[in-house]
């Protein structure tokens, strides 16, 4: 006669998992401490895969910000685009902006990107699915990585030099990340339903840059001073420039406003994705 | 319901009226999609009924399935495609929500489904085991542990560094299970694993199959290979349309599965393309009046039009196991010419006999093998099932499809 360990019991049945929330929160941290292992092997593929059949390989994480650059400091330089003054020298402004805007769009990119890439799995196999969000967050993070190397070279050559508030600049990119992360979530389960997300999504990036400190300064005056002003994006990119170039930053409070937002964002985010699943998984096919 | 003996911990899956809705049309199906994501987050009073209740363009894929299984048990699900097998494994592996009904999973689910999940084609086998352990809940440690034993059993251990682009179908499917197999759950799902690669890689299937149960693992199979259920399952449920149809000993499900598909009742799995218009009306088995006299069976058929000249490919098995395949072809006949209506026999070469479990599966085809018109799939031979036990009531709904 065997003796019978205590097994785990699952239960599945039609009612909603909001209706026990304190269980609801325990399943969803488990399954991200669970996901760890899962995430970093999944990023180690991913990145391994990606750069392995390219030849420029790394090079890849920097040429569209470089090009960006390069597209705006012709547009500027030839008096297409008139610009105002910026508080720095205006090719530093435009380079830490696009390089600090690629990081942001890799973070929203990636929920969407790496739910579909895995719809195969997804739709077969029951693993942590909340693996596949930090897997992405991993990937931006290795791609954000080489774009800052290359950003502080830049730095040190236009003569600015690494001072006490770099030392709060990941702080800065995190909270990018975070930003990017909680709204790609935000996107994720409509998008694996409709194709249109999917390709609505760079349009709409493209409009919110011009919304945002990352090319053009603050304006002074007017409805485009408030729309910038109201952007949540707006202290975190200015935050994470100022800490990069060497300024204490005086947006401080928005920033920790925004963050603490974002925080509450991505947890309901992430119980939703998690809720999602189940019904997204049922339209994905076998 | 009445309890049985058993000690009630040995039950490790236990579903109870189960049932999952469906829609046909895609764009309503997403629109419902996004309804019931708003639901599950924001449950309303009703909320029970209303995913009890279908909606317009909506079907039971799954309806009312009940089901108990208990350590070291091997559970076969029977059905055509479309009858809802894939999707109860679904609900079993905790992929989709039930409807309807509730399940209850005991201990680690594992489920033999997709190998090689999460595979990326320019890795190489090596990375790729690493990827795929983890999507299966494996550590690193863990793999670390079991890549000699991994590789090993994949067969293909001089592979091993290359990128998975350059396998074959086979070698990534070996792969996949050979990663699978260092699996121990406690209830495990299998789907039509046994289907794929080849009858090398079938038998180390089995025998892996079977330790797990010998250890104690309760088991799920689906397969269109009946024999296999036949040999592993000790129960069998027959799904028709979602429903279960019948739920018994393999044996019975097996000849109840049979009895759908064959004309008036008849054993044995009939099966036509698709808006064919040629029907087999019965058939009749003829055992050798003396000895060294030949077995034959007399087929009478119904056709809209006369079928032309033909051939028969023919398959004679004792137990499951092929003895004899032969076309008349091969056999040196000439075709044979089949008009409207009327009969024809099969012959088989003197010296196969029917035992009482031999089966028969042949296909009539055209004269030069281009277009088959039925093919009947393992046909009992044996006397006692010559009279025809009378057919199982099916729930209504079902309309028999051949």
């Amino acid at each position: 006669m065997t003796t019978h360990r205590q097994l785990p019991i699952t239960v599945y049945s039609p009612g909603s998992a909001m209706r026990q929330p304190s269980q609801l929160l325990a399943d969803l941290f488990r399954d991200v401490c669970r996901g760890r292992g899962l995430a970093w092997r999944l990023a180690v593929r991913d990145i391994s895969a990606q750069y392995r059949q390219a030849a420029l390989g790394l090079l890849w994480a920097l040429i569209l910000p470089l090009a960006n650059t390069a597209v705006w400091l012709f547009l500027n330089g030839s008096g297409i685009v008139q610009i105002s003054e910026t508080p720095l020298p205006y090719a530093v402004y435009v380079f830490t902006g696009t390089m600090l805007w690629a990081i942001f769009m890799d973070a929203m990119n990636a929920p969407l990107q790496q739910a579909t890439a895995a719809k195969a799995m997804l739709a077969k196999i029951n693993f942590p699915r909340e693996a596949l969000v930090m897997s992405g967050i991993l990937q931006t993070l290795f791609n954000g990585g080489i774009k800052i190397a290359l950003l502080l070279v830049v730095l040190l050559f236009f003569g600015i030099y690494p001072s006490w508030p770099l030392l709060l600049f990941p702080i800065g990119v995190a909270s990018l990340i975070l930003a990017g992360t909680a709204f790609g979530l935000l996107l994720t389960p409509v998008g694996l339903l409709y194709t249109d997300i999917g390709k609505g999504l760079p349009l709409v990036l493209q409009f919110l840059m011009y919304l945002t400190p990352v090319v053009f300064p603050m304006p002074t005056s007017g409805w485009a001073l408030t729309l910038f002003s109201w952007n949540p994006l707006t202290p975190l990119i200015l935050t994470a420039r100022d800490w990069l170039t060497g300024l204490p930053g005086d947006l401080l409070g928005p920033f920790l406003l925004v963050n603490a937002i974002l925080l509450v964002l991505l947890l309901f985010m992430g119980i939703v994705f998690r809720l999602a699943m189940p019904m997204l998984i049922e339209r994905m096919g076998s | 319901m009445p309890k049985r003996a058993h000690n009630n911990d040995d039950v490790l899956v236990r579903v109870e009226g189960v049932g999952k809705k469906f829609c046909r049309d895609l764009k309503k199906s997403l629109w419902y999609g996004v309804k019931d994501i708003a639901a599950e987050l924001l449950p309303g009073e009703r909320e029970i009924e209303r995913h009890a209740t279908l909606r317009r363009g909506e079907f039971w894929a799954v309806d009312d399935v009940s089901f108990e299984l208990r350590r070291g048990e091997c559970l076969g699900l029977i059905g055509r495609n479309g009858a809802g097998k894939t999707t109860l494994l679904k609900m079993l592996n905790g992929l989709i929500k039930p409807d309807k009904g509730r399940i209850e999973m005991r201990g680690r689910v594992g489920a033999l489904i997709a190998l090689g999940a999460g595979f990326n084609p320019i890795l190489t086998g090596r990375e790729n085991i690493y990827v795929n352990g983890s999507v299966l809940g494996l550590t690193k440690r863990e793999i670390d542990g079991k890549l000699e034993q991994i590789v090993e059993f994949s067969g293909i251990p001089e592979f091993i560094d290359a990128p998975v682009q350059s396998y074959s179908s086979g070698m990534t499917v070996r792969l996949g299970f050979a990663v699978a197999s260092t699996l121990s759950p406690d209830v495990l799902i299998l789907d039509e694993i046994l289907s794929v690669g080849d009858s090398a890689f079938q038998l180390k299937c089995l025998n892996r199959l079977g330790e797990l149960m010998l250890t104690g693992t309760a088991s799920i199979m689906v397969t269109h290979q009946l024999h296999n259920i036949e040999r592993h399952s000790n129960s069998a449920v027959v799904l028709v349309d979602g429903c279960v149809a019948f739920s018994g000993l393999t044996h019975a499900a097996i000849d109840f599965y049979h009895r759908q598909t064959g004309p008036d009742g008849f054993p044995g799995e009939f099966v036509y393309p698709s808006n064919s218009l040629f029907r087999i009306k019965h058939v009749v088995k003829q055992h050798p009046p003396r000895a060294g006299g030949s077995s034959s069976l007399t087929v009478a058929y119904d056709a809209e039009r006369p079928v032309g000249r033909c051939h028969i490919s023919y398959v004679f098995k004792v137990s499951g196991v092929e003895i004899f395949r032969s076309t008349t072809k091969t056999l040196g006949d000439s075709p044979f010419n089949l008009d409207r209506n009327g009969t024809f026999d099969i012959v088989f070469p003197a010296g196969l006999k029917a035992l009482p479990s031999s089966s028969i599966s042949f296909s009539l085809w055209d004269e030069d093998f281009s277009q088959v018109f039925v093919w009947v799939k393992d046909m009992p031979l044996s006397t006692q099932n010559n009279d025809r036990s009378p057919r199982i009531v099916v729930r209504s709904g079902y309309q028999n499809g051949a």
